[in-house]
């Protein structure tokens, strides 16, 4: 019998359409947007704010797959904490899955800033990186905990037991995430604060800015969905075959 | 390199990212018995 049994894997699929095609269509937009319609910012010979007018068009993709990391991290949690709590296989197959979506977001996140700073604020070497920023260092460890996560599956056989250590470790990590989220808010970083920041010239203030960056937002938001349910399907049917391979019920 | 080749890369390496994740599950999934 299958993990999820006839009905589900329908829905599944369904869904698994209905987000890919939604995907695709933002991220078409998205680009469309960030290339033609979004402005070039001033910069510095404009009395502007940016070194690199071009090299700001990064943080339509930036923030958006950090964003879209913390998502999946926030379902690895919810997933691990729910196996936790009823050791339903399901959850821990939606789990395995979310973790490889969120180390996936995660280095582009890592790639993509380092690629914008060291247009932006310089840098010696090819891409930028500072151990005194505190937003930086969060999210490497964020990464490295997570890709931690993705190696300790693949070291526990018994799949009992490989679901309830990884579980416990993905809620321990899960500090990582508010932390990289709120590090420029407490400590010293070369990150502007965004988000309900009370500055009125602070934030998405420029016309073309904001509604470029919240339909990007929205794209990865739905393609990371997308690849979390299409990532959950590959483990359960991987699960359904190893389930029928040794002649077992589910 | 040239501003615009950096921010080629930079975005780029999204997209390139995506594609091979979904190659990788696409072909996980052709592979199952």
């Amino acid at each position: 019998m299958s993990l999820l049994g006839a009905t589900g894997e329908r829905r599944l699929d369904r869904w698994i359409r209905i987000t890919g095609i939604a995907a695709m269509l933002l991220v078409l937009v998205g680009v469309l947007m960030a290339a033609l319609y979004a402005p070039l910012l001033p910069g510095f010979e404009e009395g502007g704010p940016h070194a690199s007018p071009l090299g700001q068009k990064i943080f339509y993709f930036h923030v958006p797959s950090a964003f879209a990391a913390y998502l999946s991290l926030v379902v690895l949690a919810t997933s691990s904490y729910l196996y936790l709590g009823r050791e339903a296989p399901v959850f821990d197959a939606f789990a395995a899955g979310a973790a490889e979506v969120g180390v996936l977001f995660a280095g582009v996140t890592l790639f993509t800033g380092s690629m914008w700073g060291h247009l932006e604020w310089g840098a010696d070497t090819f891409g930028y990186w500072s151990n005194e920023d505190a937003k930086l260092v969060l999210t490497l460890i964020l990464f490295i905990v997570y890709a931690g996560y993705l190696v300790l599956r693949r070291q526990i056989d018994d799949p009992r037991r490989r679901a309830r250590v990884t579980a416990v470790y993905a809620l321990l990590g899960f500090v990582t995430v508010p932390l990289s989220y709120v590090a420029q808010r407490i400590w010293q970083s070369i990150h502007p604060i965004v988000f309900g920041n009370p500055d009125p010239d602070a934030g998405l203030v420029t016309p073309g800015v904001e509604e470029t960056f919240f339909l990007n937002l929205a794209a990865l938001i739905v393609l990371a969905v997308f690849l979390l349910l299409l990532r959950f399907r590959l483990e359960v049917r991987r699960r359904d075959a190893i389930d029928r391979a040794s002649g077992g019920g589910a | 390199m040239s501003e615009a080749a950096v921010v080629t890369l930079a975005i780029g390496s999204l997209w390139t990212a995506v594609a091979l994740y979904l190659l990788w599950i696409h072909l996980q999934t052709r592979s199952l018995p």
